[in-house]
This record gives C-alpha cells, sequence and structure tokens, in this order.
C-alpha cells in the first residue's frame, strides 16, 4: 500500500511501539514492584504489556464491532492505569538487582550485547518482511483482519485458504493490526520494526531477571550477547516475519515468571506468570505445549517437597492456555494441524517414524553444528543446579524432546520437517535456555544470600 | 515488491501489482489463474499482495462480484475483458 516513504513510516511505527511501551510502564507496577534492582526488568515486561494493550485494542474494538484506533487504544490503556494503580505491589528491593561499576569485560560483552542488538535492527530493516511462511500465514491474516477490520471467516473456513494453516493462533496477526490500526495503513516494512523490539526486550527481560536473582553482571552479559548473537533465531531470512521471536520473548517471560513462583521472590511473579502464559499461548501452539509443561513441572515439584499443589500457579498456567485453546475453537472453529497425523502413534511402522525423526534431527541439527552443541553440553553439564537452572532446563527440555519427536508424526515424512521447522522452534528455545544455563553458572547456592546485601556507595540505581 | 526477490518471474509480479490498482470497484474476491506459477514464493506473494480481497488459485468460473486475473496464457474465448495488463488481463464471464 502507498504511504508517505520508508523513514516518516519507520519513525510513526517507532512512535507507536514506543507510546505502547510507555502504556505498558504505567501498568507495570502491578506486576513488579518499584524499588532498587528492578528496572530493567521493568522495562521489559512494559514492552509485553504494551504489545498486549496493542492486542487488546484489537480484540475488543472487533468483538464490539468497532474499528480499532487510538482513542480506543488510549481508552484500554487509561483503564489498565486505573487497575494497575489499584492493585500496584508494594515497593520492594531487590538489591542483587543494582548494576554497579562494570568490569572489562562487562563492558565487552556489554558492547557485543549491543552490537548483536544494532546488527538484528539494520538487518531487520533492510527489507520488508519477507519469508515465505510470513505471505502465506502471519502476513496474511495480520493484513486481511487490518483490511477487514475484523476476522476474515474466510481464512478458517475456505479450503483454498487452508495453506495459511487455520490451526495456528492469531496472537502474532492480531499485533500486526493492532500497529495498523494505529498507524492508519499497512506497512510491512516499518512493521519489520517489530522484531528488534522483541529482541531488544528478551535481552533486558533475561540480563535484568539474571542479575536481580543474583549472578553477577558479567553472566549476565555473557547470557545477553550469546543470545543477542544467535543468528540462527535473530536472523530476518530464517524467521522475518513469523511467530519465533515473539515466541522467544514470551517463553523467556513464562520461564522466569515460573521460576519466581516456585521460589517465592516477591508478591508478583504469579501475576507476571499469568500475563506471560497470555502472551505465549497466543502466539504458536508451542506456548500452549510450554505451559502445560510447566504444570507438569508444577506436579513433580509439589509431590517432591510435599507441599499442596498451588492453585494460584496452576491457574496462571492453564487458564490462558485452555482460555486460548478454547477461544480459538469458538470463535474460529476446530482445525486439524495440517501435515499431522497424530494417529500414527497407533500404526505398527511408527517406532520407524521415531528413529527416522532422531537421526534425521541428528543430520541436520546437530552434525553441522557440532561445536556449538558441543559447548552448549559443556555449558549445562557443568553448570551448577539451583533450583532456577532446573526449573528453565526442564522447560526448555521439555520442549525440545517434543519439538524432536513430533516430525515423527509429519505426513511428508520426518525430513520435511526438520529441514523446514524444527531447527527454527528450537532456536525460540534459545533465551530461555541461556536463562537457564546461566542461572547454572551465575546464582548463588541461595538467592537470598545476595539480596540482602547493601548498597555500596556510589553505586547506580538499578 | 523491493527486496521480495520475485525475480524468478518479474512479469506475473508486475502483473499484480498493475492488477491491484486495476480492479473495478466493489471487487468481491479474484480467481487467480497462473498454473506455471509455484504455490510458494509465488502465488501466496500474490494472495498476500492482493489482500484483503480474497484470492482463489485455480480456474473455476468466478462467482457474481468476482473476477479472474489470468496470466501466462490466452484467455479463454467468450470472456469479456475488464482490463488489458502486462503479462495479463482481468476478465469477468461475459
Amino acid at each position: 500500500m502507498t504511504g508517505p516513504g520508508l523513514w516518516p513510516s519507520l519513525a510513526a511505527v517507532a512512535g507507536i511501539l514506543l507510546f505502547a511501551t510507555a502504556c505498558g510502564g504505567l501498568l507495570v507496577r502491578a506486576l513488579l514492584p518499584r524499588g532498587a534492582g528492578w528496572r530493567i526488568e521493568r522495562a521489559a515486561w512494559s514492552v509485553a504489556i504494551g504489545f498486549l494493550l496493542l492486542a487488546v485494542n484489537v480484540v475488543l474494538c472487533f468483538s464490539l464491532r468497532l474499528r480499532p484506533g487510538w482513542i480506543s487504544f488510549v481508552l484500554i490503556s487509561a483503564m489498565g492505569a486505573v487497575l494497575a494503580h489499584r492493585f500496584a505491589l508494594p515497593r520492594t528491593d531487590a538489591l542483587s538487582g543494582v548494576w554497579r561499576r562494570l568490569s572489562p569485560l562487562g563492558w565487552i560483552l556489554l558492547v557485543l550485547s549491543a552490537g548483536g542488538a544494532v546488527i538484528y535492527l539494520l538487518w531487520s530493516l533492510e527489507e520488508p518482511l519477507a519469508s515465505n511462511d510470513y505471505f502465506a500465514i502471519w502476513g496474511l491474516k495480520g493484513k486481511s483482519l487490518y483490511g477487514d477490520a475484523a476476522i476474515p471467516g474466510r481464512l478458517f473456513d475456505w479450503p483454498q485458504y487452508a495453506f495459511s494453516n487455520p490451526a495456528y493462533p492469531i496472537g502474532l496477526p492480531i499485533l500486526y493490526a493492532g500497529v495498523a490500526f494505529l498507524l492508519g495503513r499497512w506497512d510491512d516494512h516499518a512493521m519489520a520494526l517489530l522484531f528488534p523490539f522483541f529482541q531488544a526486550a528478551t535481552l533486558l527481560a533475561l540480563a535484568g531477571w539474571l542479575k536481580r536473582r543474583g549472578s553477577s553482571s558479567t553472566i549476565a552479559l555473557a547470557a545477553d550477547a550469546l543470545v543477542a548473537s544467535f543468528a540462527a533465531l535473530y536472523s530476518p531470512v530464517m524467521t522475518g516475519g513469523m511467530a519465533e521471536v515473539p515466541a522467544a520473548f514470551t517463553f523467556l517471560l513464562v520461564g522466569v515468571a515460573f521460576c519466581d513462583c516456585l521460589e517465592k521472590t516477591d508478591g508478583g511473579p504469579v501475576r507476571r506468570l499469568a500475563l506471560a502464559g497470555l502472551l505465549a499461548a497466543p502466539v504458536k501452539n508451542e506456548g500452549v505445549f510450554l505451559l502445560g509443561a510447566a504444570f507438569g513441572l508444577l506436579v513433580l515439584w509439589s509431590l517432591w517437597k510435599r507441599r499442596k499443589l498451588d492453585w494460584r500457579v496452576s491457574a496462571a498456567l492453564l487458564l490462558p492456555a485452555l482460555g486460548s485453546y478454547l477461544l480459538h475453537r469458538a470463535v474460529l472453529g476446530g482445525h486439524a494441524l495440517r501435515a499431522f497425523d497424530f494417529g500414527l502413534i497407533w500404526k505398527p511402522g511408527f517406532a520407524g517414524l521415531l528413529r527416522d525423526a532422531f537421526r534425521e534431527a541428528f543430520e541436520q541439527l546437530v552434525v553441522p553444528f557440532w561445536l556449538a552443541v558441543a559447548a552448549l553440553l559443556f555449558l549445562v553439564v557443568f553448570a551448577g543446579k539451583p533450583p532456577a537452572f532446573g526449573f528453565l532446563m526442564g522447560l526448555a527440555g521439555a520442549s525440545l524432546a517434543a519439538y524432536l519427536v513430533l516430525p515423527a508424526f509429519c505426513t511428508l515424512g520426518p525430513a520435511w520437517l526438520v529441514h523446514w521447522t524444527s531447527g527454527r522452534i528450537i532456536s525460540a528455545l534459545a533465551p530461555i535456555a541461556a536463562a537457564g544455563i546461566a542461572a547454572g553458572w551465575g546464582f548463588p547456592i541461595s538467592t537470598l544470600e545476595k539480596v540482602d546485601q547493601p548498597i555500596p556507595p556510589g553505586a547506580a540505581a538499578g | 515488491m523491493a527486496g521480495r526477490g520475485p525475480a524468478f518471474d518479474r512479469r506475473f509480479f508486475e502483473l499484480v501489482l498493475a492488477a491491484r490498482e486495476a480492479l473495478p470497484p466493489g471487487t468481491r474476491g479474484i480467481v487467480l489463474d497462473a498454473p506455471s506459477i509455484p504455490e510458494w514464493g509465488g502465488r501466496f506473494l500474490a494472495i498476500y499482495e492482493l489482500a484483503p480481497i480474497p484470492v482463489v488459485a485455480g480456474t473455476a468460473r468466478p462467482q457474481p462480484g468476482w473476477v479472474t486475473l489470468v496470466y501466462g496464457r490466452p484467455w479463454p474465448p467468450g470472456w469479456k475483458l475488464l482490463r488489458a495488463l502486462p503479462g495479463g488481463a482481468l476478465l469477468t464471464p461475459s
């Protein structure tokens, strides 16, 4: 569609995303307390809430048969801010989250992290969103939502549109439409800016959480530097316009909020987990799986600790997952996943398919990257084992296992799915796995040891 | 289309862009008759570019209010030419 040119459009989309983040910043007080050591995480969660507000603007207006716009967005944000003020968390200092002066290595890692983010930003803005999956699935749905100012039934009912995978959740297309409604036009070049935003928020959430929970600045920045330069995920060629980059952000938020819930770090983790679930489930079906896996871990943890199952944490995990699934079925209809036949598990040749799936994964994903895989295994095996390591690696490991088994159910054959999809979705586990590994290398035996340390003179406010 | 690599058949994408501007007012859908164009990288890009107007690939006779966008072959006799475009045409059953 015609517009005022790339640079004004980019500035406009950047303004929309920053304004949405600022609105998220008004609501974040209900999720994370004010106080020393929380600032970086509050920034990351503000981005998450801002994106949620953009999506809620679309969903609420569609349900009222209104066209989403600035007035509805500001009204929804204002109502959210009032509610957040009413339910604001009390001030809590997390002194371990205060960033002190960086060591030379810390500066190098900070530069590497920022460099990765800048390269991804420039790379993303080089061309419009242009992956095949973007055209066929995510972009088509978003552009149709915006163009029709409603959910277009044809994308979910017509067999001619089966290629756009009607079983996929539509959170990302709704977010695209939310930006377009505020921009006043569909601009898939300026929209590419969403992805560096997702990456920046992921890096802030990762470093902020690691630091608050007791790791050193060096470990937190090392995790950021590794994730920022992970081109299998942060590459417009591999994942441009698709759901992996947003999913990676939401997976990380689910993981860290889940850890905080089980370790009862402050007054807000259950709320954060519920919000992370609300973001993760509608982005990708794998988000629903992650929430289910977290519930499984919660049950195991409760049995091991001989505690009653925490119903609040259970609800924060299960309600977004079930809600997203049931809402999709109720509004858009029930659709089988294309190219999958889960009935294959009962067929006599399934063991062979499973063997093929593992062999393909080994040949396509392990052999070419054996050095990186070996380094990863080293980091996992020799890491310390604080609870957060177990929780996060448990979530990442359960997801990885599912992604490796899934090709056995693909009707186009395991090799096809491994080639086209498995590596991409596995890469979305990078931030949550990085958080787990960094927790293993960086967390003290008891996180409480660092929380009680006084702030040294001259320390920067966190 | 800048940066989207439709170079494998540039004329097709020029046709899609031209058709988007040339659609009769009130067009309710498009039948895309372009059998030589592959789905991935070609047909899906065209469907995306023409969205939110519904696009169905194939040779089916268009419903009332729909038009056919034909590419890469002579259009069938007896159809009404709405607009001749570079590389193809917009047609409707006469």
